[in-house]
């Protein structure tokens, strides 16, 4: 549901503040002068996260923390962001990280422990409903403001004090009028306001009006931005059309928002704490700000009865998503679970489920799985490869084979590793087979294929694939 | 329609309840109100004092920008302009500003062309014409 | 714009106006309420020019005082975005002129003066053409266009135009 609202926000982002530094529109904003463009990283970033610590949001995107802090001020008044300041003690500070671990954010838990004093920190979090609203609100007063100019060109006069920068406009004017009459001064400091001349088609031609030529070529210009506004912006209208009727994420306030994930972490983990022990750390390390909603998925999927069953609900929802999706959606379960094991045991009720498809249903899941197997059956490859190739250089050194195997430098090389290590444990006949194959072979890649079929259809293909 | 939203005369958006309502053109609202003020200086001496502001800038102003005077000439022009289908707001506008030309009559009320009544240019030129004939004949 | 509108109104009347004269009291009372006040739906009420009905009076507990419904019919003037009025200038200068139509305040931003007559400062601030054949000062008679009105409680104030066809000043007061 959030992706929807995501993609709004980065249109928005790319609309509106891609270039801060020219003319704020409404707002005169200064020193902003250096950071153009990265307005548009921050909010990017900020859809890849919920509530955020302002300093690790500045870390993770290598900027300064006051650089960072005027950007994200600024989308405050823009009410594109909802912030939150508190003093915090480590306990504070543990109660965020927990949090965040709990998103499957991939923040190291050390913070905590490493802030022993009181400290004021901000945390910020888009707030999608506002942003609607507020982009919404901009497209009409953009729209507007053109449509004015060009029908009639009476558009009400604006003032501006340039002492304290307060406005009014024309509709103020008797209030305004100074004692003698001659100028208008500003309410608050008494100072002479100016015009504000913020016309969008500056008044081309000196003499203006009388000449009808710098009235067409006025029209022209403002006919010609109405239209290119209608073209440019259109995604972005079509994007808030579509999310109309979409709920509207909600993260609530911080404190809410950090007892819910904390809460919904501590479930997750007494679940999955008989399944693997390794679980959390999986979810985390791989994929460290994207997890959010798989996450949910998770905790509801281990809460159900059987791995058998949350497989299915994944393959089935999953396959109307995008391929990239599926493969590493698919990817994350069943290697985290260690499904593939699972589903061998549970043999009979698998099947039995899967046998309540229908054919074209059991051909799709079929397929997925295909794509998945063969994704898999490459790593798995290219691990033994690896060992292989560790092995020998063991055999040389027998000292360094644990050691070079811990610190793998690719993480998916290094799930895979973990995942045939247990394997390995299970079916130690395919382990005997692998090598004298992968040795035999020097192209590995386009031969496994071929030949893998066999020792993968032992894992998992009598369940579903092969019935597809 | 209330009148806040998009409120246009020119377009004849002014709410149901004026488009409905008797519009009156200054030269009516001059005898009304004259009317009125005579009533009070007959009634008492103090209660010319008491009329409000609005009272007496709305008499100053209608005095100033009635195009006819005489009470007969008014309830003319009032008739004549019955005669083409107008609005009553427009053809209080028309009253009031008396304009020359078929092109501004358009100008000043913009919505004899776009309500589609099919009021010509020559309907409108033999209006103004009627209208000037009073002025002349006042 | 001026309309003849029916109003209606809960007029209260203490029990000592009742008698023979109950009705002009009532009257009275109602032109001294409503004249002269403003609202932004019906606008300023200039004048109550006729009752048309007054309802049965109901006696409020405890106090003895009488509520009736008055529907009354008045004069009153709404100006409305859009309309096109004559006014007279009251006050120029460098920031435009404003003006006045009956009861109601009309500023003319100089963005809305046709951009060739020029503001010129002295004792008597105008706006005037190069070849000064056109002068808005005060007094001055001019035909403008509003393009918006601002409501509060008491007062509607209009911002207004005369950069258009068949706008501007219709007599100068130092030449005619």
């Amino acid at each position: 549901m959030i992706e929807p609202y995501n993609k709004l926000v980065k249109l928005a982002a790319r609309a509106f503040y891609d270039d801060l530094t020219s003319k704020g529109d409404n707002q005169p904003k200064t020193g902003r002068s250096d950071n153009r463009g990265i307005a548009v990283v921050v909010l990017d970033a900020l859809t890849r996260r919920q509530w955020v610590r302002e300093e690790d949001l500045a870390k993770d995107l290598k900027l300064h923390t006051k650089q960072l802090r005027r950007t994200l001020r600024f989308f405050e008044e823009e009410k594109i962001i909802t912030r939150d300041h508190r003093r915090e003690t480590a306990k504070g500070a543990k109660i965020y990280s927990a949090a965040v671990a709990a998103t499957a954010d991939a923040t190291t838990g050390k913070e905590g422990e490493e802030k022993v004093k009181l400290h004021t920190h901000s945390y910020c979090c888009l707030d999608y409903a506002q942003i609607y609203d507020v982009v919404r609100y901009r497209l009409h007063r953009m729209k507007h403001k053109l449509k004015d100019e060009l029908e009639n060109k009476n558009t009400i006069q604006q003032y501006i004090c340039p002492n304290c920068g307060k406005r009014y406009t024309a509709f103020d004017a008797p209030r305004l009028l100074s004692r003698n009459g001659e100028d208008f001064d500003c309410e608050s400091c008494d100072g002479k306001l100016d015009v504000e001349s913020d016309k969008l088609a500056a008044q081309e031609g000196g003499d203006g009006d009388g000449d009808e030529n710098a009235r067409r070529r006025r029209r022209e210009k403002l006919k010609d931005m109405l239209q290119k506004m209608e073209v440019q912006l259109k995604p972005l209208i079509d994007q808030l059309g579509r999310v109309k009727d979409l709920p509207v994420p909600e993260f609530g306030s911080l404190q809410a928002w950090e007892a819910r994930a904390s809460a919904a972490g501590r479930a997750a983990n007494g679940d999955n704490a008989g399944d693997s022990k390794s679980h959390l750390g999986y979810n985390g390390a791989p994929m460290p700000y994207s997890g959010d909603t798989k996450v949910v998925v998770d905790f509801n999927g281990t809460e159900g009865k059987g791995e058998g069953v949350k497989s299915e609900t994944d393959s089935t929802s999953l396959k109307v998503l995008p391929p990239w999706m599926i493969t590493s959606g698919m990817n994350l379960t069943k290697e985290q679970r260690g499904e593939v094991k699972q589903e061998t045991k549970m043999d009979g009720t698998s099947t039995s489920t899967a046998a309540q498809y229908t054919d074209e249903k059991k051909s799709t899941i079929g397929h997925d799985d295909k794509n998945i197997q063969d994704e898999y059956i490459k790593a798995y490859y290219a691990a033994l490869l690896k060992k292989q190739h560790e092995l020998e250089e063991a055999a040389k050194n027998p000292q360094d084979a644990n050691a070079a195997d811990d610190p793998s430098s690719s993480t998916s090389i290094r799930k895979v590793g973990d995942k045939y290590k247990r394997e390995e444990d299970d079916d130690g006949t395919e382990w005997e087979e692998a090598p004298a194959r992968g040795n035999g072979i020097g192209a590995y890649k386009v031969d496994l294929n071929v030949e893998a079929d066999a020792p993968a259809e032992d894992d998992e293909d009598d369940i579903d694939w092969e019935e597809g | 329609m209330s009148g806040e939203e998009e409120e246009n005369a020119a377009e004849l958006k002014i709410g149901d309840e004026f488009l409905k309502a008797k519009c009156l053109m200054n030269c009516e609202v001059s005898l009304i109100l004259e009317h009125k003020y005579e009533q009070l200086q007959q009634s008492s001496d103090d209660a010319v004092n008491q009329v409000s502001q609005v009272f007496e800038k709305s008499l100053q102003y209608v005095k100033r920008f009635s195009r006819y005077k005489n009470p007969d000439a008014v309830r003319q022009v009032r008739e004549i302009l019955a005669r083409y289908q107008l609005a009553e707001f427009e053809l209080c506008v028309l009253g009031n500003l008396c304009p020359e030309t078929v092109e501004e009559a358009i100008a000043m009320v913009p919505s004899i062309k776009t309500r589609g009544r099919a009021q010509d240019d020559e309907a409108i030129e033999k209006m103004l014409n009627d209208l000037s004939l009073i002025k002349k004949f006042e | 714009m001026f309309f003849h509108i029916v109003l209606e109104r809960n007029m209260q009347l203490h029990p000592r106006y009742f008698g023979r004269n109950l009705r002009d009291n009532l009257v009275s009372k109602l032109m001294k309420d409503v004249e002269g006040t403003c609202s932004g739906r019906h606008g300023f009420v200039v004048a109550v020019t006729g009752i048309e009905n007054i309802g049965k009076g109901l006696i409020r507990d405890g106090t003895g005082f009488v509520t009736f419904p008055v529907k009354y019919q008045c004069v009153v003037f709404r100006p409305f975005k859009g309309e096109i009025l004559e006014a007279v200038v009251t006050m120029v200068n460098k920031m435009g002129f404003f003006a006045e139509a009956g009861p109601v305040q009309i500023f003319v931003s100089n963005h809305l003066i046709p951009d060739d007559m020029e503001f010129q400062s002295g004792d008597m601030p105008n706006y005037t053409t190069s070849d000064g054949s056109v002068k808005i000062q005060k007094d001055s008679e001019v035909r403008l266009k509003i393009i918006g009105t601002r409501v509060d409680a008491t007062e509607i104030f209009c911002i207004g135009t005369i950069k258009d066809d068949f706008l501007g000043v219709i007599n100068d007061p130092t030449t005619v």
